[in-house]
């Protein structure tokens, strides 16, 4: 993938260096003069004349620079390859660098010092080890006078921006307890009989009937053909909500690492939704706020996953006045409810606690708290503790360790009040 | 550290420096003098640039010294050898931090013809001045640099914007 042609735009600056020759040379001039004394001047006849040499030796070059960035998405982890290709008019000596934001260069460089005649490639690999936005570009070329007292800076092309999507976990063993259903098969149990694997009731034989499904006991003691019935499994519409939001309590690398263990987890469960065929939504609560409606397919999973990817702790707006206002909207009474929040913030349980009545609700809280040895933290464990054990009364709160197993966390907290199959667990 | 060996000749050849200017010098300037080739060294291999900076402070007692005991020429040298010397380890120190693509060697040899000219115009300037020296004001000879200073920065900022 190449990055788009663009200008470069150019600026000139005295360096550093430039400034300390030029004050040297005004401190020795004032030196003479206090000393009444021209033998200081002496010193200042090198500092100039090299000054000067060194500008004959101005470099007057047209830069051109081109980008290829192997793919614009990953998953965190993965390995993405850059190459710079620099072109010069005349031969230039010319120091490279390229911008490489949310990336670590591990493979080759994205500096360089070059002798630069006619054109150069520069090629290094970038270590997406985390979820987010990578930038790659601008690219800057510093040209300058052999002593650098002066420098040319260019910079060129437009920055290209990589996505590296959340790694998937393992998140089977949660159940949907949804009652409401919608006209697809799928995998949550809906009040009608028909095809599926829960047991629903016995009936009497019709023409058409499957000779497997008859019951033979209960034919025995009926005295005519008895057959089971299925409990009918269908799609149901879910609504997952990411809570990245008040996270002042924790250093910014641990805040980033609970916001990256639950986007994994949201991008986790909206895959193995999506997979079973049901219609899945999102809001985030972050940085930036976003909500998108329960959709079907393959481009509603490229959507949350690009969303989840732009995920960031921060908090421009709160959450319990997004749910409050926009679950009702989005989705339909009776469906599955999933909040992914550290429950760091008693507002935001008030409103899921006054959801629950309406919804399938299912609560998933990473513990921000792993193994804390401060007693300021030890009270917000307790504090948390206390509004899960509250929520715990009216839905599923699986209270979970970042980096262990989620389905052990799903076992404990137990199965939903109208237990369906697991997503994309037993059958799979 | 990269590029040790020359950022080892040119401190060798910054403590020779050293040594020269401080002969005779008193005490804390010799001390100076001669602790400066640590920073120098520290910086040059470690990509410190203000380190350098720090060097060529410390040598600046000596050279001020040398200017007002012993010839102008003499002086002048020193000062050209003590920036080209410092001129070079900046080379190296930028050069320690990046991978090099034949940038260093043929900006050495850039800093080397610099160094080469300024030299030669130098002993020529120095010596033509030595004869006017006696009858010239310092606080005009002072204005008079100075107001060349800035007109070579008001071209040479021309220069670079055309």
């Amino acid at each position: 993938m190449r990055s788009p042609q663009s200008r470069c735009r150019k600026a000139t600056r005295v360096t550093a260096k430039g400034t300390l020759y030029l004050t040297l040379t005004l401190a020795l001039l004032l030196l003479a003069t206090a000393l009444e004394n021209l033998r200081p001047l002496a010193l200042t006849v090198p500092l100039a004349l090299m000054a000067g040499f060194s500008s004959l030796f101005h470099p007057k070059a047209s830069l051109k620079v081109e980008r290829e960035v192997e793919k614009n998405r990953a998953v965190a982890g993965d390995w993405v390859r850059v190459k710079l290709l620099i072109s010069s008019s005349e031969p230039v000596l010319v120091e490279v660098r390229d911008r490489v934001h949310r990336g670590w260069v591990e493979r080759g460089s994205n500096e360089s010092l070059l002798w630069l005649q006619g054109s150069e490639e520069l090629s290094y690999e970038v270590h997406l080890q985390r979820r987010g936005v990578c930038e790659l570009g601008p690219a800057r070329l510093v040209l300058s006078d052999p002593l650098r007292l002066w420098e040319e800076e260019w910079v060129c092309g437009e920055p290209v921006e990589v996505y590296v999507l959340p790694k998937l976990l393992a998140a089977r063993g949660l159940g949907l307890g949804a009652s409401y259903t919608g006209v697809w098969p799928g995998e949550v149990l809906s009040r009608r009989s028909g095809k599926g694997y829960e047991f629903y009731g016995v009936r009497e034989y019709a023409p058409g009937d499957e000779l497997r499904r008859v019951n033979w006991r209960a034919s025995a003691r009926h005295g005519k053909l008895m057959v089971n019935e299925r409990v009918e499994e269908r799609v149901t519409d879910a609504l997952i909500v990411v809570d990245a939001g008040l996270l002042g309590l924790l250093s910014a690398q641990e805040a980033e690492e609970l916001v990256d263990a639950e986007a994994s987890l949201a991008a986790s469960l909206a895959l193995h939704l999506l997979r079973s065929g049901n219609r899945v939504g999102l809001v985030l609560r972050g940085r930036e706020s976003l909500w998108l409606r329960p959709a079907f397919g393959k481009r509603q999973l490229e959507a949350i996953l690009y969303a989840l990817a732009r995920l960031e702790p921060g908090e421009p707006a709160p959450l319990d006045y997004a749910l409050n206002m926009l679950t009702p909207y989005l989705l339909k009474p009776n469906a599955e409810f999933i909040a992914i929040t550290p429950l760091l913030d008693a507002y935001v349980a008030e409103s899921i606690f006054q959801l629950a009545p309406n919804y399938s609700v299912l609560v998933v809280s990473p513990n921000p708290f792993p193994q804390r040895e401060r007693t300021a933290h030890r009270i917000l464990e307790i504090e948390r503790s206390n509004l899960i054990v509250k929520l715990g009364k009216v839905c599923r709160v699986i209270d979970w360790s970042p980096g262990s197993p989620l389905p052990r966390a799903a076992r404990r907290a137990g199965r939903p009040a109208r237990f369906s199959r697991t997503l994309g667990g037993a059958r799979s | 550290m990269k590029r040790v060996i020359p950022s080892a000749l040119v401190t060798v050849s910054w403590l020779a420096l050293s040594a020269a200017l401080s002969y005779n010098a008193p005490a804390p300037v010799t001390l100076a003098s001669i602790l400066s080739t640590i920073p120098l060294f520290a910086g040059a291999t470690m990509g410190l640039r203000p380190l350098l900076a720090l060097a060529f402070t410390a040598q600046l007692p000596a050279l001020v010294l040398a200017s007002l005991e012993s010839s102008p020429v003499r002086a002048a040298t020193a000062m050209l050898t003590a920036l080209y010397l410092t001129e070079l380890a900046d080379l190296l120190a930028r050069a320690a931090k990046m991978p090099d693509r034949g940038y260093v060697k043929e900006a050495a040899k850039r800093i080397t013809a610099v160094a080469a000219l300024s030299l030669a115009v130098t002993i020529g300037a120095t010596i033509a001045s030595e004869s006017l020296a006696p009858t010239l004001d310092p606080r005009i000879a002072a204005a008079l640099l100075l107001a060349l200073a800035f007109l070579a920065t008001h071209w040479a900022k021309r220069e670079r914007e055309r």
